[in-house]
């Protein structure tokens, strides 16, 4: 199955329940339902860099949470190398994990500040068994100069608060690195740095990427980034992907209105202040009711009765050109 | 004309390890219905810098010297109550997380009316109410929100609520410390936008604390940079963003992703901010920077007009930039 893709995806959904405030609720009905993740599919080729961009709340943290099985979906399926991953045995979920690994946000958080590096750096291969204490060092030694961190002797017994954020990130990534996954997925793995250190992590994971024959899910809120490190662009809005294809063609092409907004903030920033109302309406927009109209209506500027309707075809992703995917009404 | 000068403003933090000092000498002249922009990593000073010129800097920030001249009048000098009526009326800030800003007990009305009766206390009520209403409108927001609690709005409609509250006496200047971060970037570019119109409508001086050099340069019409609490470059954006001078900003520059430049390699900075507690005796910059020479580790390089309105803190600026003479 040379053909095959590493990993598919196919209408994955996760709601969330939301208590809702005392004065919202209606009789016997605490709950409201948050539309996390919504009908999201797509495919992941080998050596392939996917780059996730949306808002924040758009579901693109709870993607990268449902492929490591860190969150349970409600229905949908996950393909990995032939093999179905939801609803399956133990064992081949725990085969699964080993071969997808994440790099988090928040570096400040989640690296445990009681561990030393080594320890750090060596707990995935602990928990999978493979690892006796006496080559603890050496394989730590080896991931560290690996990423970066040198000269790795020094950093081996430190603690995390030791470290500055990059440092950190780079640590994780080691981690990451540790099984040899086939999957590295980066969830926004540079927004709490600096902008003068960004730059060294993208740099790394572009490099380890290739080295290691790696594919990589990067999840990002900003066009720039994702243009950098990845292959393909997938835009999420709501829940939704509502924009998938090549890199180039969603930078110098893009058919979604979401998505052209975003080109032009980012690339001209200037001109979309000063012709706003091509792309976006003003004033805010905050509603989460799911119907069967497209997630993006309240806000667009193109939006007209089709767009509200409740026909589920008006938010289908449909290739408008090779492998370029738009779930509008208006952009075929 | 500079509506706003500030002259050897420094800045301490008193810690365990000595004081840190966090803002260094800053010089800086914000013209009339000027938009600066006020750039640097996290810890270079610059929140201080907005902070100090509005002496509202809390222990253990510590105001060691230094003038902030207010059309004339210097801010430094006044007592605590003469202040008080300079604030809001002439100068007002947007504050970092101005998400977090907000009251969540109060209603927006209630918040908005008690900062123009403090300041303006002859004024009626209905007409305070009245402005409450055209305020809303003029950022964008229906004046219906007003009777509802912060915790009902979402994070950009804070957010305007707050830039309202900032032109609610009128002021001609603004220090928005960070006033996008943490916002959606669609939400951002409309709230960049309300500034913009802001700033032209009621020819506004607009200092704009911010660490994002790709918005800071499409907006501002000069741009300060900042580095472990100095101002290492000044001047017009095109002509930074053309000709940078100061290596730091150069590196700067070469360590954005750009969407034009995605298939341009991008290089990171090396090396670490040096610890504002060490006593520094030349260019704080010189461990990180490929063209260090004896003399920055003698003498620290003044902040020094290289080119018309272009200024630089390099010992070296004149050799490495492009620089138009005359």
């Amino acid at each position: 199955m040379a053909d095959a893709p590493l990993l598919t995806v196919a209408k994955v959904r996760k709601t969330f329940r939301q208590k809702l405030r005392w004065s919202e609720r209606k009789l016997g009905d605490d709950y409201k339902n948050v539309f996390a993740v919504d009908d999201v599919s797509f495919a992941l080729e080998r050596g392939e860099t996917l780059g996730i961009i949306g808002e924040s709340g758009c579901g693109k943290s709870t993607t990268a949470r449902i492929l490591v099985g860190l969150v349970r979906p409600d229905s949908g399926s996950i393909i990995f190398q032939g093999k179905e991953i939801l609803g399956n045995r133990a064992s081949d979920v725990a085969a699964y994990r080993k071969e997808v690994q994440i790099v988090f946000q928040d570096p400040y958080e989640y690296l445990n500040p009681r561990m030393r590096l080594k320890d750090i750096i060596c707990e995935p291969l602990v928990i999978n068994g493979n690892i006796q204490d006496n080559r603890k060092t050496a394989i730590a030694e080896e991931l560290l100069d690996h990423v970066g961190l040198n000269p790795p002797n020094e950093y081996l017994n430190r603690f995390t608060h030791e470290l500055s954020g990059g440092q950190r990130q780079r640590v994780a990534i080691a981690r990451a690195l540790a099984l040899r996954p086939k999957l590295l997925i980066a969830d926004e793995p540079t927004s709490m740095l600096d902008v003068s250190v960004r730059a060294g992590i993208l740099n790394l994971l572009r490099s380890l990427i290739l080295e290691h024959r790696m594919s990589m899910i990067f999840i990002t809120h900003d066009i720039a980034t994702a243009g950098y490190m990845c292959d393909r662009i997938a835009v999420m809005y709501k829940g939704r992907i509502i924009e998938i294809g090549k890199r180039d063609e969603v930078i110098n092409t893009p058919q979604h209105p979401y998505t052209k907004a975003l080109v032009q903030v980012c690339d001209n920033l200037q001109g979309f202040i000063s012709e706003r109302e091509h792309y976006i309406l003003d004033g805010e927009v905050d509603s989460f009711e799911q119907g069967g109209h497209c997630c993006f209506a309240p806000g667009c500027v193109c939006r007209d009765g089709e767009c509200h309707c409740q026909d589920q075809g008006s938010q289908e992703l449909i290739e408008v050109s090779p492998e370029h995917f738009v779930a509008c009404a208006h952009c075929h | 004309m500079a509506v706003l000068e500030v002259r050897g403003l420094t800045t301490v933090y008193k810690t365990q390890n000595g004081d840190a000092l966090a803002l260094d000498c800053l010089d800086l002249d914000l013209d009339k219905g000027e938009m600066l922009g006020l750039i640097g990593e996290s810890g270079c000073g610059k929140t201080t810098a907005g902070y100090s010129i509005l002496r509202s800097i809390k222990y253990p920030g510590v105001i060691l010297q230094g003038t902030v001249r207010l059309a004339g009048t210097d801010l430094a000098q006044l007592s605590e109550a003469e202040l008080r009526k300079h604030l809001w009326k002439e100068i007002a800030m947007i504050p970092q997380c101005a998400m977090n800003a907000l009251n969540p007990s109060h209603k927006i009305n209630s918040q908005i009316f008690e900062a123009i009766e403090v300041h303006e206390p002859k004024t009626p009520k209905n007409e305070i109410q009245a402005r409450i209403d055209t305020l809303l409108n003029s950022v964008g927001l229906n004046s219906r929100w007003k009777d509802s609690y912060p915790h009902k709005l979402s994070g950009g409609m804070k957010q305007r609520v707050v830039i309202a509250m900032a032109l609610a006496c009128n002021p001609k200047i603004i220090i928005a410390d960070e006033a996008t971060t943490g916002l959606d970037v669609l939400v951002q570019a409309q709230i960049m936008a309300l500034l913009k119109k802001i700033q032209i409508e009621h020819d506004l001086g607009i200092l704009l604390i911010s660490h994002d050099l790709a918005m800071v340069s499409q907006v501002c019409e000069r741009i300060g940079i900042m580095y472990a609490g100095s101002l290492v470059e000044l001047g017009s954006t095109d002509r930074i963003l053309e000709n940078a001078l100061h290596p730091y900003t150069k590196a700067l520059l070469t360590s954005q992703v750009s969407l034009h430049g995605i298939h341009k390699i991008v290089k990171p900075i090396e090396g670490i901010v040096p610890s504002l507690t060490e006593k520094f005796i030349g260019c704080k910059f010189r461990d990180r920077c490929k063209h260090r020479r004896e003399l920055c580790g003698i003498e620290m390089p003044k902040l020094e007009e290289i080119e018309r309105g272009h200024w630089c803190a390099c010992h070296f600026s004149r050799e490495l930039g492009d620089v138009i003479h005359g």
